[in-house]
């Protein structure tokens, strides 16, 4: 039972912590211009993830290594450089987008100017990076991240017409307005903000916080198989939602309060009051896992005690990375960027950065020195494979794309 | 998307006027281009804005929430429509740059109003405003449409 409860704790704030505000924004814009036109391309993405999030797990199990370490390990400093600094600049663009996020949310819930929030946010992730114990941080924010299924909710409240979205979805027809070159921007964004690099990195990291061996590898699997996927469809939720209010009423989404509209429309205040929740848990369980993240990379990287598995003063220059880049990500949001603006740039960016990720966990998953016999079989390497070129095609039109189309609105 | 087509206007307006030694003066075809990019932008707006009007005329949705939306709008419209402003238009273009900068400025107006009316909690205007907003906006959608290029 106890066993059960574990497993069925994991699933949940894998559902709950799917969502960020890239997925947010992205799929809300998406349903907004295109309708469900695109969701083949969060479908294709979630699967995406799953086969690379389950990859790096399993090396986590087996050699009780994170994925990084070893990637630094076995291919060599230079590529782990090139990995860091890559994984690196777009995760703290992620993070800035993610603190952004918080700020958005609790200037719809309150009316004070989002920028008055940044430091104070900036600081709560901090004190709860350190502060706050693994378990309790990823438990709290991924089971308050369930709110955001009240876009399932809506969707189902505003009565669509259920056979026209699947005919729009089923043949990818997209709108007469929209250009293809938009349509292709749009996709490889959603596909970015789909498979975002730091989701592997903090999973496997987050893996040896936990503790994972060979006998985690059914929680873990289930986590992926049935968590992701489950998480996916608040993606297509809130694509839909967009699709069926603010498609029809012309209103293309900038702002977090245009991605709640629909569901203000279908719950009223109820509703309204239930997606500030989710946006607020989604971006700030975000924020730290991103926080985390570059914690990890730069103390796996350079070997220091890192984790939030030991005490602070153990892994001090841990802590003293994601201090810096708290200050670093206020910093630059206090500058009066528009997060919205600072989320598009994460998502293509973590496009252009994603065969810098998910390369070298595909060699790893095929080392037998690290996975014995849970090295990669056929059915892994040939989704693997599948995948890396996908991920190397969005990677090259990821910028042009976002020239050309000058970022969605040739 | 609004507040992007907002800064887009800006770096197009730059590459332009780079190209052009430092006059922002467009063709006709691109002058026509932006005037539909800042008229999609400003339809958007306001279809948000009614929808959030009406969503607060029906008790449906909270007043911090419902002004800070407002306040956006009206931002993105500005910054829009000052950056269609600041082209100068080709001759040819006259008529297109006059009929745009009017209906933006009656835009503009309308969103004002509209935060004032809420900020003062003039429910009784709300629903005047409401169509005022479905007027202005099907003006705007039917002037993108003709001065698409």
């Amino acid at each position: 039972m106890k066993k059960f409860f574990a497993v069925a704790l994991g699933v949940l704030t894998a559902i709950g912590g799917f969502v960020d505000i890239g997925d947010l924004v992205t799929n809300a814009t998406v349903g907004s211009r295109f309708g469900v036109s695109l969701l083949w391309v969060v479908v294709v993405g979630v699967l995406g993830i799953c086969v690379f999030a389950e990859m790096s797990g399993r090396v986590v199990a087996m050699s009780g290594r994170p994925t990084f370490d070893i990637i630094r390990e076995r291919l060599g400093p230079r590529v782990g450089m090139l990995n860091l600094v890559g994984s690196m600049a777009v995760t703290l663009l992620t993070f800035v987008a993610e603190i952004g996020g918080v700020a958005l949310a609790l200037e719809l819930a309150t009316g004070v100017w989002e920028f008055a929030w940044v430091p104070v946010t900036a600081a709560l992730v901090w004190v709860v990076l350190w502060r706050a114990k693994f378990s309790l941080i990823e438990n709290v924010f991924g089971i308050l991240g369930l709110t955001l299924i009240v876009f399932a909710v809506a969707l189902w409240q505003l009565g669509p017409d259920w056979g026209a979205l699947w005919h729009d979805a089923s043949t990818a027809a997209k709108p007469a307005a929209e250009s293809w070159s938009s349509y292709w921007y749009y996709a490889v964004a959603l596909f970015g903000a789909a498979m975002t690099p730091y989701e592997v990195f903090f999973f496997s990291s987050g893996g040896v916080e936990e503790g994972w061996d060979r006998n985690s590898l059914p929680t873990m699997r289930a986590n992926v198989f049935v968590g992701f996927p489950l998480g996916g469809m608040l993606s297509v939720a809130i694509a839909g939602v967009a699709t069926v209010v603010l498609l029809p009423a012309g209103v293309e989404v900038s702002t977090l309060g245009q991605v709640s509209l629909p569901v203000v429309v279908a719950l009223g205040k109820i509703g309204l009051v239930i997606a500030i929740i989710g946006f607020f848990a989604a971006t700030f369980g975000a924020a730290c896992e991103t926080g985390l993240s570059l914690g990890y990379s730069v103390g796996q990287y350079f070997g220091w005690q890192w984790g939030k598995y030991v005490r602070p003063t153990e892994a001090a220059r841990f802590h003293l990375v994601i201090l810096i880049s708290a200050i670093v990500g206020a910093a630059v949001l206090l500058t009066t960027i528009d997060p919205i603006m600072v989320t598009e740039f994460s998502v293509v960016f973590s496009a252009v950065a994603l065969p810098l990720t998910y390369l070298p966990i595909l060699i790893v998953a095929n080392d037998k020195q690290y996975m014995r016999e849970k090295t990669n079989g056929r059915v892994a390497n040939t989704l693997g494979s599948i995948y890396l070129v996908i991920v190397l095609l969005a990677s090259i039109a990821a910028l042009p794309l976002m020239v050309w189309t000058k970022m969605g609105t040739a | 998307m609004t507040r992007r087509r907002a800064g887009w206007p800006a770096a197009a307006l730059l590459v332009i006027a780079l190209a052009s030694g430092c006059s922002t003066s467009p063709g006709v075809t691109d002058y026509r281009k932006q005037a539909s990019l800042t008229l999609g932008t400003a339809v958007s707006e306001v279809a948000t804005v009614r929808l959030v009007l009406s969503e607060l005329a029906d008790g449906d949705t909270f007043r911090p929430a419902a002004l800070t939306q407002l306040r956006y709008s009206e931002e993105t419209l500005g910054s829009a429509a000052q950056s269609f402003g600041s082209l100068n238009p080709p001759a040819p273009a006259d008529p297109v740059h006059q009929k745009t900068s009017t209906l933006l400025g009656n835009a503009e107006e309308l969103l004002a109003t509209v935060r004032i009316a809420v900020h003062r909690r003039h429910t009784d205007a709300y629903p005047g405003l409401v169509d005022d907003l479905k007027k202005v906006g099907s003006r705007l959608e039917e002037l993108e449409r003709r001065v698409q290029p």
